[in-house]
Protein backbone atom coordinates (compact mmCIF):
# COMPACT_ATOMS: atom_id res chain seq x y z
CA UNK A 1 0.00 0.00 0.00
CA UNK A 2 0.74 3.42 -0.14
CA UNK A 3 0.58 6.06 2.40
CA UNK A 4 0.89 9.76 1.81
CA UNK A 5 0.86 12.29 5.16
CA UNK A 6 2.84 15.47 5.27
CA UNK A 7 3.42 15.41 1.48
CA UNK A 8 5.10 12.01 1.56
CA UNK A 9 3.98 9.48 0.07
CA UNK A 10 5.68 5.90 1.03
CA UNK A 11 5.20 2.77 -0.47
CA UNK A 12 4.68 0.19 2.51
CA UNK A 13 4.25 -3.47 2.20
CA UNK A 14 3.00 -5.44 5.20
CA UNK A 15 3.22 -8.98 5.52
CA UNK A 16 2.65 -12.00 7.89
CA UNK A 17 4.87 -14.52 8.23
CA UNK A 18 6.60 -16.73 11.67
CA UNK A 19 9.37 -18.23 12.70
CA UNK A 20 9.30 -21.88 13.85
CA UNK A 21 10.78 -23.56 16.57
CA UNK A 22 10.78 -27.21 18.11
CA UNK A 23 12.07 -29.37 21.45
CA UNK A 24 16.37 -28.51 20.97
CA UNK A 25 16.84 -31.28 23.58
CA UNK A 26 14.95 -33.74 21.20
CA UNK A 27 16.77 -33.32 17.97
CA UNK A 28 20.68 -34.11 17.30
CA UNK A 29 20.82 -33.38 13.82
CA UNK A 30 18.74 -31.34 10.95
CA UNK A 31 17.82 -27.50 12.17
CA UNK A 32 20.51 -27.90 15.02
CA UNK A 33 23.81 -28.38 12.88
CA UNK A 34 23.81 -24.70 12.32
CA UNK A 35 22.85 -23.82 15.92
CA UNK A 36 25.73 -26.84 17.17
CA UNK A 37 28.44 -24.83 14.53
CA UNK A 38 27.55 -21.72 16.55
CA UNK A 39 28.34 -23.17 19.89
CA UNK A 40 31.80 -24.53 19.05
CA UNK A 41 32.52 -20.98 18.14
CA UNK A 42 31.30 -20.12 21.68
CA UNK A 43 33.68 -22.24 22.82
CA UNK A 44 36.62 -21.17 21.36
CA UNK A 45 36.09 -17.92 21.98
CA UNK A 46 35.75 -18.93 25.72
CA UNK A 47 39.51 -20.55 25.73
CA UNK A 48 41.04 -18.24 24.00
CA UNK A 49 40.64 -15.90 27.73
CA UNK A 50 43.08 -18.38 29.29
CA UNK B 1 29.69 -31.19 28.76
CA UNK B 2 28.81 -29.23 25.39
CA UNK B 3 25.59 -30.72 24.44
CA UNK B 4 23.86 -30.38 27.49
CA UNK B 5 25.13 -27.05 27.90
CA UNK B 6 22.43 -24.48 28.62
CA UNK B 7 23.41 -22.65 25.51
CA UNK B 8 22.57 -25.73 23.09
CA UNK B 9 19.56 -26.93 24.59
CA UNK B 10 18.47 -23.28 24.81
CA UNK B 11 14.37 -23.74 23.50
CA UNK B 12 11.54 -20.73 22.65
CA UNK B 13 9.41 -20.23 25.11
CA UNK B 14 8.04 -18.29 27.86
CA UNK B 15 10.45 -16.17 28.69
CA UNK B 16 13.02 -16.34 25.49
CA UNK B 17 12.46 -16.03 21.67
CA UNK B 18 14.95 -17.99 19.81
CA UNK B 19 14.02 -19.82 16.79
CA UNK B 20 15.13 -23.39 16.00
CA UNK B 21 18.11 -21.94 13.74
CA UNK B 22 19.66 -18.63 14.81
CA UNK B 23 19.41 -16.69 11.45
CA UNK B 24 16.46 -18.26 10.12
CA UNK B 25 14.57 -16.64 7.55
CA UNK B 26 10.48 -15.21 7.90
CA UNK B 27 8.39 -18.37 6.38
CA UNK B 28 5.84 -15.54 4.71
CA UNK B 29 2.18 -15.91 4.64
CA UNK B 30 1.00 -15.29 1.23
CA UNK B 31 -2.35 -13.15 0.62
CA UNK B 32 -5.30 -15.46 -0.77
CA UNK B 33 -5.86 -14.13 -4.44
CA UNK B 34 -8.96 -12.77 -4.77
CA UNK B 35 -9.18 -12.99 -1.29
CA UNK B 36 -9.87 -9.15 -0.21
CA UNK B 37 -13.21 -7.52 0.13
CA UNK B 38 -13.11 -3.87 0.27
CA UNK B 39 -16.08 -1.46 2.26
CA UNK B 40 -16.87 2.16 2.00
CA UNK B 41 -18.07 3.16 5.38
CA UNK B 42 -18.96 6.33 6.64
CA UNK B 43 -16.36 6.67 8.61
CA UNK B 44 -13.88 5.55 6.00
CA UNK B 45 -12.84 2.79 3.98
CA UNK B 46 -12.26 -1.18 5.03
CA UNK B 47 -10.16 -3.66 3.61
CA UNK B 48 -10.48 -7.33 4.88
CA UNK B 49 -7.89 -9.44 3.53
CA UNK B 50 -7.49 -13.41 3.59
CA UNK B 51 -4.41 -15.19 3.62
CA UNK B 52 -3.49 -18.75 2.30
CA UNK B 53 -3.49 -19.49 6.19
CA UNK B 54 -7.03 -19.48 7.64
CA UNK B 55 -5.86 -18.61 10.81
CA UNK B 56 -4.72 -15.31 10.01
CA UNK B 57 -7.07 -12.81 9.61
CA UNK B 58 -6.53 -8.70 8.72
CA UNK B 59 -8.75 -5.66 8.39
CA UNK B 60 -7.07 -3.20 7.41
CA UNK B 61 -9.18 0.81 8.18
CA UNK B 62 -8.69 4.36 6.58
CA UNK B 63 -10.55 6.30 8.95
CA UNK B 64 -11.64 9.75 8.09
CA UNK B 65 -9.33 12.56 9.49
CA UNK B 66 -7.24 9.97 11.51
CA UNK B 67 -3.56 10.08 10.84
CA UNK B 68 -2.88 7.04 10.86
CA UNK B 69 -4.03 3.71 9.41
CA UNK B 70 -5.21 0.76 11.59
CA UNK B 71 -4.75 -2.60 11.10
CA UNK B 72 -6.41 -4.88 13.28
CA UNK B 73 -5.38 -8.61 12.86
CA UNK B 74 -6.77 -11.79 14.28
CA UNK B 75 -4.44 -15.21 14.61
CA UNK B 76 -5.27 -18.32 15.80
CA UNK B 77 -5.36 -20.99 17.09
CA UNK B 78 -1.86 -21.59 15.37
CA UNK B 79 -1.62 -25.12 14.03
CA UNK B 80 0.66 -27.47 15.64
CA UNK B 81 0.59 -30.93 14.14
CA UNK B 82 3.80 -30.45 12.18
CA UNK B 83 5.72 -30.76 15.98
CA UNK B 84 6.98 -27.11 15.55
CA UNK B 85 6.05 -24.30 17.79
CA UNK B 86 5.29 -20.87 15.45
CA UNK B 87 6.33 -16.93 16.43
CA UNK B 88 4.05 -15.22 14.27
CA UNK B 89 4.96 -11.46 13.12
CA UNK B 90 4.05 -9.09 10.83
CA UNK B 91 6.76 -7.48 8.59
CA UNK B 92 6.30 -3.86 7.02
CA UNK B 93 8.83 -3.52 4.72
CA UNK B 94 9.43 0.21 3.20
CA UNK B 95 12.17 2.19 0.69
CA UNK B 96 13.00 4.25 4.05
CA UNK B 97 17.17 4.03 4.43
CA UNK B 98 17.25 3.03 8.28
CA UNK B 99 20.94 2.09 8.63
CA UNK B 100 20.41 -0.82 10.50
CA UNK B 101 18.96 2.02 12.98
CA UNK B 102 15.73 2.01 14.47
CA UNK B 103 13.54 3.13 17.95
CA UNK B 104 11.70 1.67 20.25
CA UNK B 105 10.14 3.22 23.43
CA UNK B 106 11.06 2.32 27.25
CA UNK B 107 7.27 1.83 28.65
CA UNK B 108 6.22 4.00 26.96
CA UNK B 109 8.32 6.97 27.72
CA UNK B 110 11.90 8.07 26.61
CA UNK B 111 13.05 6.51 23.11
CA UNK B 112 15.72 4.37 22.72
CA UNK B 113 18.27 4.06 19.37
CA UNK B 114 18.74 0.66 18.47
CA UNK B 115 21.49 -1.04 16.51
CA UNK B 116 21.08 -4.22 14.59
CA UNK B 117 24.32 -6.33 15.65
CA UNK B 118 24.85 -3.73 18.03
CA UNK B 119 25.40 -3.09 21.78
CA UNK B 120 26.01 0.60 22.90
CA UNK B 121 28.64 -0.10 25.57
CA UNK B 122 30.45 -3.55 24.64
CA UNK B 123 31.43 -4.76 21.63
CA UNK B 124 29.02 -7.93 20.37
CA UNK B 125 29.57 -10.97 18.59
CA UNK B 126 25.89 -11.64 16.71
CA UNK B 127 24.80 -15.46 17.42
CA UNK B 128 21.11 -14.74 17.32
CA UNK B 129 20.49 -12.33 14.00
CA UNK B 130 17.00 -12.60 14.72
CA UNK B 131 16.26 -12.58 18.54
CA UNK B 132 19.28 -11.09 19.23
CA UNK B 133 17.93 -8.31 17.11
CA UNK B 134 14.66 -8.25 18.82
CA UNK B 135 13.55 -6.18 21.29
CA UNK B 136 10.51 -5.25 23.94
CA UNK B 137 8.17 -2.48 21.98
CA UNK B 138 5.60 -1.18 25.04
CA UNK B 139 4.42 1.33 22.79
CA UNK B 140 5.46 2.03 19.16
CA UNK B 141 8.82 1.27 17.14
CA UNK B 142 9.96 3.71 14.15
CA UNK B 143 12.29 4.12 11.85
CA UNK B 144 13.36 7.14 9.63
CA UNK B 145 15.32 8.89 7.00
CA UNK B 146 16.39 12.01 5.53
CA UNK B 147 12.90 11.90 3.50
CA UNK B 148 10.59 9.84 5.12
CA UNK B 149 9.24 8.12 8.32
CA UNK B 150 7.53 5.19 9.38
CA UNK B 151 5.67 4.73 13.16
CA UNK B 152 4.01 1.84 14.17
CA UNK B 153 2.18 1.69 17.43
CA UNK B 154 0.78 -1.54 19.46
CA UNK B 155 -1.91 -1.70 21.44
CA UNK B 156 0.01 -4.50 24.08
CA UNK B 157 3.57 -4.90 24.22
CA UNK B 158 5.00 -7.18 22.42
CA UNK B 159 8.31 -7.91 20.78
CA UNK B 160 9.83 -6.22 17.89
CA UNK B 161 13.01 -5.23 15.68
CA UNK B 162 14.30 -4.14 12.51
CA UNK B 163 15.80 -7.24 11.31
CA UNK B 164 16.42 -5.50 7.39
CA UNK B 165 16.75 -2.32 6.66
CA UNK B 166 13.97 -0.64 6.14
CA UNK B 167 11.80 -3.01 7.70
CA UNK B 168 9.99 -3.46 10.80
CA UNK B 169 8.35 -6.28 12.42
CA UNK B 170 6.14 -7.11 15.50
CA UNK B 171 5.55 -10.37 16.71
CA UNK B 172 1.52 -10.93 17.65
CA UNK B 173 1.18 -14.41 18.54
CA UNK B 174 2.62 -17.12 19.68
CA UNK B 175 2.56 -20.93 20.51
CA UNK B 176 5.43 -23.46 21.46
CA UNK B 177 5.71 -26.96 21.91
CA UNK B 178 8.70 -26.96 24.29
CA UNK B 179 9.69 -25.59 27.78
CA UNK B 180 12.31 -22.86 27.67
CA UNK B 181 13.29 -24.12 31.48
CA UNK B 182 13.00 -20.83 33.50
CA UNK B 183 10.95 -21.51 36.29
CA UNK B 184 7.21 -22.49 34.38
CA UNK B 185 8.00 -25.86 33.63
CA UNK B 186 5.53 -25.99 30.73
CA UNK B 187 5.83 -24.57 26.55
CA UNK B 188 3.94 -21.61 26.28
CA UNK B 189 0.90 -23.46 24.08
CA UNK B 190 -1.98 -22.07 26.53
CA UNK B 191 -5.86 -23.39 24.87
CA UNK B 192 -9.50 -21.78 25.16
CA UNK B 193 -10.37 -25.18 27.06
CA UNK B 194 -8.23 -25.00 30.09
CA UNK B 195 -5.99 -27.37 31.60
CA UNK B 196 -5.89 -30.19 33.62
CA UNK B 197 -4.10 -29.43 37.45
CA UNK B 198 -0.29 -30.29 37.87
CA UNK B 199 1.02 -33.06 39.13
CA UNK B 200 0.86 -34.81 41.90
CA UNK B 201 -2.86 -33.41 41.43
CA UNK B 202 -3.45 -34.15 37.78
CA UNK B 203 -1.86 -34.91 34.38
CA UNK B 204 -1.71 -30.82 33.08
CA UNK B 205 -3.61 -32.08 30.07
CA UNK B 206 -4.76 -29.02 27.47
CA UNK B 207 -8.42 -29.07 26.12
CA UNK B 208 -9.07 -27.17 22.97
CA UNK B 209 -7.53 -25.35 20.31
CA UNK B 210 -4.84 -23.07 20.51
CA UNK B 211 -5.71 -19.20 21.85
CA UNK B 212 -7.10 -16.56 19.11
CA UNK B 213 -5.85 -12.71 19.63
CA UNK B 214 -7.04 -9.63 18.16
CA UNK B 215 -5.00 -6.64 18.27
CA UNK B 216 -4.39 -3.80 16.21
CA UNK B 217 -1.61 -1.76 14.60
CA UNK B 218 -1.53 1.94 13.77
CA UNK B 219 1.19 2.78 11.23
CA UNK B 220 1.72 5.97 10.38
CA UNK B 221 4.25 7.81 7.78
CA UNK B 222 5.66 11.34 7.86
CA UNK B 223 8.55 13.49 6.85
CA UNK B 224 12.04 12.74 7.44
CA UNK B 225 13.50 12.76 11.04
CA UNK B 226 9.95 12.94 12.15
CA UNK B 227 9.50 9.32 13.58
CA UNK B 228 9.18 10.03 17.40
CA UNK B 229 6.94 12.76 16.60
CA UNK B 230 4.70 10.95 14.98
CA UNK B 231 4.59 7.86 17.41
CA UNK B 232 4.23 10.53 20.27
CA UNK B 233 1.12 12.34 18.80
CA UNK B 234 -0.91 9.04 18.68
CA UNK B 235 0.92 6.72 21.21
CA UNK B 236 -1.72 8.10 24.15
CA UNK B 237 -4.89 7.30 22.47
CA UNK B 238 -3.74 3.97 21.25
CA UNK B 239 -3.30 3.38 25.07
CA UNK B 240 -6.18 4.44 26.43
CA UNK B 241 -8.98 4.25 23.81
CA UNK B 242 -12.19 4.42 24.80
CA UNK B 243 -13.27 1.71 27.34
CA UNK B 244 -17.07 0.80 26.06
CA UNK B 245 -20.01 -0.18 29.02
CA UNK B 246 -23.08 -1.38 28.09
CA UNK B 247 -25.70 -0.93 31.14
CA UNK B 248 -29.55 -2.64 31.00
CA UNK B 249 -32.35 -0.89 31.61
CA UNK B 250 -36.44 -1.70 31.55
CA UNK B 251 -37.60 -1.33 28.22
CA UNK B 252 -40.82 0.12 29.34
CA UNK B 253 -39.04 2.43 31.54
CA UNK B 254 -37.01 5.67 31.25
CA UNK B 255 -33.79 4.80 29.79
CA UNK B 256 -30.69 6.70 32.31
CA UNK B 257 -29.79 10.01 31.37
CA UNK B 258 -28.00 10.23 28.62
CA UNK B 259 -25.00 12.97 28.06
CA UNK B 260 -23.86 12.76 24.55
CA UNK B 261 -20.59 14.46 26.16
CA UNK B 262 -18.78 14.95 28.94
CA UNK B 263 -14.90 16.05 30.08
CA UNK B 264 -13.21 15.95 33.52
CA UNK B 265 -11.35 18.94 32.33
CA UNK B 266 -11.89 22.53 31.90
CA UNK B 267 -10.84 22.61 28.51
CA UNK B 268 -8.13 20.94 26.07
CA UNK B 269 -4.60 20.43 27.92
CA UNK B 270 -1.92 21.10 25.26
CA UNK B 271 -0.84 18.68 22.91
CA UNK B 272 2.30 17.71 24.69
CA UNK B 273 0.42 17.19 28.43
CA UNK B 274 -1.23 14.18 29.06
CA UNK B 275 -3.21 13.97 32.70
CA UNK B 276 -1.43 10.75 34.43
CA UNK B 277 -3.71 10.34 37.24
CA UNK B 278 -6.76 12.28 39.04
CA UNK B 279 -7.79 9.99 41.75
CA UNK B 280 -10.02 11.13 44.68
CA UNK B 281 -8.27 10.41 47.97
CA UNK B 282 -9.68 8.70 51.50
CA UNK B 283 -9.43 11.97 52.80
CA UNK B 284 -12.44 14.44 51.62
CA UNK B 285 -11.75 17.24 49.22
CA UNK B 286 -8.00 16.26 48.49
CA UNK B 287 -7.58 14.40 45.07
CA UNK B 288 -4.19 13.22 43.70
CA UNK B 289 -3.94 14.46 40.24
CA UNK B 290 -0.41 13.81 37.54
CA UNK B 291 0.26 15.36 34.82
CA UNK B 292 3.05 14.52 32.76
CA UNK B 293 4.87 16.17 29.58
CA UNK B 294 4.56 13.90 26.63
CA UNK B 295 7.61 14.46 24.13
CA UNK B 296 11.45 13.75 24.42
CA UNK B 297 14.25 16.62 24.32
CA UNK B 298 14.33 17.61 20.62
CA UNK B 299 11.51 15.10 19.50
CA UNK B 300 9.48 17.87 18.63
CA UNK B 301 10.42 21.14 16.52
CA UNK B 302 7.24 22.78 19.04
CA UNK B 303 6.23 20.14 21.31
CA UNK B 304 9.50 19.51 22.77
CA UNK B 305 9.22 22.74 24.78
CA UNK B 306 8.67 23.19 28.38
CA UNK B 307 4.95 24.06 29.07
CA UNK B 308 3.38 26.09 32.01
CA UNK B 309 -0.06 25.01 33.35
CA UNK B 310 -2.16 26.29 35.98
CA UNK B 311 -3.75 23.51 38.02
CA UNK B 312 -6.36 26.59 39.39
CA UNK B 313 -7.65 26.45 36.13
CA UNK B 314 -7.94 22.68 35.10
CA UNK B 315 -10.81 21.08 36.92
CA UNK B 316 -14.77 22.24 36.31
CA UNK B 317 -16.84 22.47 39.02
CA UNK B 318 -14.07 22.63 41.65
CA UNK B 319 -12.41 26.07 43.60
CA UNK B 320 -8.66 24.79 44.11
CA UNK B 321 -7.74 25.83 48.22
CA UNK B 322 -4.07 24.04 48.34
CA UNK B 323 -2.44 22.27 46.20
CA UNK B 324 1.39 20.28 47.39
CA UNK B 325 3.83 19.08 45.08
CA UNK B 326 4.61 15.18 46.03
CA UNK B 327 7.20 12.52 45.15
CA UNK B 328 5.89 10.95 41.46
CA UNK B 329 4.66 7.72 44.39
CA UNK B 330 3.01 10.50 46.16
CA UNK B 331 4.27 9.12 49.29
CA UNK B 332 6.38 12.14 50.54
CA UNK B 333 6.08 15.81 49.72
CA UNK B 334 8.82 16.56 46.96
CA UNK B 335 10.18 19.70 49.47
CA UNK B 336 10.84 17.39 52.16
CA UNK B 337 12.38 14.69 50.18
CA UNK B 338 14.38 17.11 48.30
CA UNK B 339 16.13 18.78 51.47
CA UNK B 340 16.65 15.28 53.05
CA UNK B 341 17.88 13.06 50.74
CA UNK B 342 21.46 11.80 50.52
CA UNK B 343 23.82 14.39 48.47
CA UNK B 344 25.02 11.64 45.93
CA UNK B 345 26.58 14.37 43.51
CA UNK B 346 27.77 16.81 46.15
CA UNK B 347 26.30 19.64 43.95
CA UNK B 348 23.45 20.22 46.52
CA UNK B 349 19.32 19.66 46.09
CA UNK B 350 18.44 19.01 42.23
CA UNK B 351 17.00 21.38 40.09
CA UNK B 352 13.27 21.65 40.13
CA UNK B 353 11.16 23.16 37.33
CA UNK B 354 9.24 26.85 37.83
CA UNK B 355 6.50 26.64 40.19
CA UNK B 356 4.80 29.41 41.48
CA UNK B 357 4.67 30.39 45.37
CA UNK B 358 1.61 28.67 45.80
CA UNK B 359 1.92 25.91 43.73
CA UNK B 360 -0.72 26.23 41.21
CA UNK B 361 1.39 27.39 38.33
CA UNK B 362 3.98 25.29 37.22
CA UNK B 363 5.89 24.31 33.94
CA UNK B 364 6.87 20.88 32.94
CA UNK B 365 9.53 19.92 31.43
CA UNK B 366 10.36 17.34 28.15
CA UNK B 367 9.54 13.93 29.82
CA UNK B 368 8.88 15.32 32.93
CA UNK B 369 5.91 13.95 35.38
CA UNK B 370 4.82 15.88 38.33
CA UNK B 371 2.44 14.98 40.79
CA UNK B 372 0.33 17.15 43.46
CA UNK B 373 -2.01 16.42 46.09
CA UNK B 374 -4.95 19.13 45.41
CA UNK B 375 -7.36 20.58 48.03
CA UNK B 376 -10.21 21.16 45.53
CA UNK B 377 -14.06 22.47 46.89
CA UNK B 378 -16.81 21.59 45.08
CA UNK B 379 -18.40 25.21 43.32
Amino acid sequence: MSITADNVALHVSQSWGYYTSFDATMDQSGDNTARAQQVRTLRVDFLSFH
Amino acid sequence: MLTNSPIFIQNSGAYIFRPSTPGQKLKTIDYLQRGAKFFKRKWGWEVQAQFKEPWIQQTTRVLNNASYIEVEYTIGPIPIGDGRGKEIVTRLVTPIQSDATFFTDSNGREFFERKRDHRPSWPIEVFEPVSGNYYPINAAIYIEDENASLAVLTDRTQGGGSILDGSVELMAQRRLLADDQRGVKEPLNETAGGVNPYPPYGDATRYGEGMVVRGNYRIMVGKGKSGASLARSEMDRAFSSPLIFVASAPSAGSAPPIKATHSGLMGHLPPNVMLVTFKKLDRPKYYLVRLAHQYGVGEDAKLSRNVTLDLAFLFPGFKLANATEYTLSANRKWNDWQHKRFDWTGLGPLPKSPISDDNTIFTLQPMEVRTFVLKMEAK
